[in-house]
This record gives C-alpha cells, sequence and structure tokens, in this order.
C-alpha cells in the first residue's frame, strides 16, 4: 500500500463519514482514525515492508497530517527492531519540565523502564510518561506544545 | 513530646470550644498522668495555642490564631468513610516543593492520603514551571497523594475534584461565593485565589499515583503582590478583611475532597457546573491547536469543556486557557 492508497482511503473515510478503518494484510497492518474533533489522525502502525517513497499530494490539510504522521510512523519503523513509546491519552505533549529546561530525553540517549521521557498534560494534570523498556531514542515522533491524541506515536527507541 | 498525646488534646479542645476539658478525663483516656498532660497543654501554648486553665474545670481553648500545625489537622480532620482517602499530615518548615516532597514519598511507595504541607515553599511551581508566589505564613501550601483505582484517560476528573472541593470548602468557611475557571482555578470576585497542579505517575494502563497540589493565597495584602498581579489575583484577607486560619481551611478542603473522590463524577460534574463561570458563555480558548471560539455548553464525562462552534458542532477541549472576555 503505498501513500496514494491511503490517501484514497482517508478521503474515503472523510467522504462517509467514517470514524475508524482497519486493514491487516500478511506483511503490514494500517489504522486510520479520526479523532471527533474530525482531524484524522494515525494511530500506531506496524510496517514490516519497506518505507513507501515520499509523494507530495495536494490534500486537505488534515489529511495532510495524517500522511506526515504516516510518514514520520513508517520511517522510525523502516528497522523492524525498532519500537514506538505511544501516547497512553489525549493531551498537549511536553519534551521538558518546563520551556526553560533541557528536554527530558534526546535522540542517541539510552532510557530504561523508569526513565521518563516527556509530560502529556490534559486538563492541566501533567502525566510523567515513562520509557517502559530498555533502548535507546531514535527518533522523536511528535512535536513539544502540540496535541497529541490517544495511541499517537511519541518516540521511536531500539530496544536493547 | 508523643503526637498522639498531643492529637487527643486538641481533638478535645477543639471539639469543646468553649466548654473546658478536665485534665483528669485527658489523663484517663491518654493512659498518662495528670502531670503529663500538664506538660503536652504547656507545649501547645508554647507553639501559639491559647489554652486557660481554671482550678476544678479544667482546660479551655480560646480564639486560636493562625497556628500550622499537623497535629491540629490529624484531630480535627472527619473520619473517612470506607474508601475514602485516610489523610495523614506532615509539616515541613520549608520545602523546595510540597509535591516534589509527596512524589518522592509515593515513589517508595507511601499509602494514598499522605498529605505534606509547608510553612513556605522556596520553588513553589504551576504548570510548566510557571512560579507560584509562596510567602511565608500568608499562603496554604499542601499537596496530597492519591492512588485513584481509575483508567488513566479519567485522570482529568482529579482537576474537577479538586477544585470543587477548594471552591465549596472556602465558600462554606468565609461565605463568599466562589467560582471555578476550568479546569482549575478558584476565583474569588473575579480574581484568582487560588489554583491546582496535579502530577501524575502512570503505566501505559494504569494510574500509579497522582499528587495534587493545592495553592490558596490567604493573607497576603495587596503590598505582598508584585503590581503586575494586582488586578487578576487576590487573597481570602483582601477580599473579606478577615484572618483565616490556614489549619481551618486545609480541613475543610480535605474534608471536602475526600467526600467528592468517591462520590459518582455526575454528582461532581453537576456541582462544579454550577459554580463554573464560563458555562454558558461565549468564550475564546488558546489551545496548542490554536485559538477556538464558542459558548461553553458544559463538561463531558471526563471533565474536558466542550465548546460548541457556530456551526453547531462540539469539541471537547482537553487543553487550553480560556482567554479573558
Amino acid at each position: 500500500m503505498d501513500l496514494k492508497e491511503i490517501k484514497a482511503v482517508i478521503d474515503l473515510m472523510t467522504k462517509n463519514g467514517l470514524s475508524e478503518f482497519e486493514l491487516e494484510k500478511p506483511e503490514f497492518k494500517i489504522r486510520v482514525r479520526r479523532g471527533a474533533d474530525g482531524e484524522v489522525t494515525a494511530a500506531p502502525v506496524v510496517y514490516s515492508a519497506p518505507a513507501p517513497a515520499p509523494v507530495a499530494p495536494t490534500v486537505s490539510p488534515a489529511a495532510a497530517n495524517a500522511v506526515a504522521s504516516l510518514a514520520a510512523s513508517a520511517s522510525a519503523a523502516k528497522d523492524p527492531a525498532l519500537k514506538q513509546i505511544l501516547s497512553p491519552m489525549v493531551g498537549t505533549f511536553y519534551r521538558s519540565p518546563s520551556p526553560d529546561s533541557s528536554a527530558y530525553v534526546e535522540v542517541g540517549q539510552e532510557v530504561n523502564e523508569d526513565t521518563v521521557v516527556c509530560i502529556i498534560e490534559a486538563m492541566k494534570v501533567m502525566n510523567e510518561i515513562k520509557a517502559e523498556m530498555k533502548g535507546v531514542i531514535v527518533e522523536v515522533l511528535a512535536q513539544s506544545n502540540k496535541p497529541v491524541e490517544f495511541g499517537k506515536p511519541l518516540f521511536a527507541i531500539k530496544p536493547l | 513530646m508523643t503526637t498522639a498525646i498531643d492529637i487527643l488534646i486538641l481533638r478535645a479542645l477543639f471539639s469543646n470550644p468553649s466548654r473546658y476539658v478536665s485534665g483528669e478525663d485527658l489523663a484517663t483516656q491518654a493512659g498518662v498522668s495528670r502531670a503529663a498532660i500538664w506538660k503536652h497543654l504547656d507545649q501547645l501554648q508554647k507553639i501559639g495555642y491559647p489554652i486557660e486553665a481554671q482550678p476544678h474545670q479544667g482546660y479551655r481553648l480560646l480564639a486560636p490564631p493562625d497556628v500550622w500545625c499537623a497535629d491540629e489537622i490529624a484531630a480535627r480532620l472527619p473520619d473517612p468513610a470506607p474508601g475514602e482517602p485516610n489523610w495523614r499530615v506532615l509539616l515541613f518548615q520549608e520545602t523546595a516543593s510540597t509535591n516534589d516532597l509527596v512524589w518522592r514519598e509515593a515513589q517508595n511507595g507511601a499509602q494514598e492520603g499522605l498529605v505534606i504541607i509547608a510553612e513556605q515553599q522556596s520553588s513553589g511551581r504551576g504548570r510548566q514551571g510557571r512560579q507560584w508566589q509562596s510567602c511565608a505564613k500568608s499562603g496554604l501550601y499542601a499537596s496530597a497523594l492519591l492512588r485513584p483505582h481509575w483508567p488513566l484517560s479519567q485522570i482529568t476528573r482529579l482537576t474537577i475534584v479538586s477544585s470543587l472541593a477548594v471552591a465549596e470548602a472556602v465558600e462554606k468557611l468565609c461565605g463568599k461565593e466562589v467560582r471555578i475557571k476550568w479546569p482549575n482555578d478558584v476565583f474569588m470576585r473575579g480574581k484568582k485565589l487560588g489554583g491546582i497542579l496535579t502530577e501524575v505517575q502512570a503505566d501505559p494502563e494504569a494510574i500509579r499515583f497522582a499528587v495534587v497540589g493545592i495553592g490558596l493565597n490567604v493573607s497576603q495584602t495587596k503590598s505582598d503582590f508584585p503590581d503586575a498581579l494586582h488586578a487578576i489575583a487576590t487573597s481570602l484577607k483582601i477580599e473579606t478583611g478577615h484572618d483565616y486560619r490556614r489549619a481551618d481551611l486545609l480541613i475543610a478542603i480535605l474534608g471536602t475532597m475526600q467526600r467528592h473522590y468517591r462520590e459518582p463524577f455526575e454528582v461532581v460534574r453537576q456541582a462544579w457546573s454550577e459554580r463554573c463561570f464560563s458555562l454558558g458563555q461565549t468564550i475564546s480558548v488558546r489551545t496548542p491547536a490554536g485559538q477556538l471560539v464558542g459558548q461553553a455548553v458544559g463538561l463531558d464525562e471526563n471533565g474536558a469543556l466542550l465548546l460548541r462552534a457556530e456551526s453547531g458542532r462540539i469539541t471537547p477541549i482537553t487543553a487550553g486557557d480560556i482567554l479573558p472576555a
């Protein structure tokens, strides 16, 4: 499945008001979910196929977001050994405890089960998220100070 | 000093505000001599409780000043109903942040109900490291440890429960209307009186623990606030002209909170909604996704603010600041 087909799926979902689409085949599995606010987001995607070639389709902003986050997941999942840390809740993603302090984790940093990797804030509740596994941070998949959906990949991690 | 005896004495004195409590009765209850009771009473006098001794009648507590003492709070807290947190209060003279102390205890396995209070916080903070002005003796700073067995998606309910508890308790004690700005700010006559910072450690599915930090401005005068805050911040002293005891406030807050914590959320949501000054109004909200305008129509089942756009579409908001009208 390439990005054009994914875009076609999203367009069909938008047109028909579908909120979720899931497809599983031997070599890949994809799930696309549209949030309650109409925004389209990609849920955790596991690829074993090579990453699709990037395309530059003209799409609506919502669909563009979805494609961008699919692409991000795909690039982080080039290596089948990589895992992702997913957002356990809807909220705002913060990479550091305050704007002036350094990030909890950087790319290349080794983490363990108890390492705090970020904060997700919802309604002034600051939720510390732990890595829950031993590994090295390979990529940051979400933008600090921006909203994240449930299940959104936050970090790609290479397990040790 | 044996804390248990102090608690026993303070409970007897506070629950009989105008009557004399017999020293002999206290000694019998505590299982110690009358001389030992007298030593404890003397100590309590020294830390600030005005206790009047009357021969043949016993001891009576006169109007106490703002003594900030963990034993008094333990003595006066209502007993928890089944399932409610059993509060245990520890006092620190000065700490960087009460939330940090509770957080550390929670990681070491402390049980639900631990409350740490401080006379002064050297680096009190709000969200994202924003500074919280903490003055010695003039504010109430307390952090409580909870271990709710809720799905992580419901953790936001804690903000609603805590802000309601603070608002109700303060209103009951002061007799002046206290309102709430979604989701966590407590207001009196349009100015901010206090706030709540909740910090949570969670597994992907379950809440490990939550630390609810409460900051309330009590006896600050106008000159205690920087000029920039005069228009937006206030204290109970400024609004009512009265001096309130922090212990009275904290006891009322914890008592109200333990009740709302176990109540069905629907009940909490209803009471909270009646106090919120944004509901029903057209508001602007600055969210990480941009600024939204709409009518605030209510809370969803986890406390998110429901905003109805002109198109009629309703969006639940979990992150954002309501902008001044």
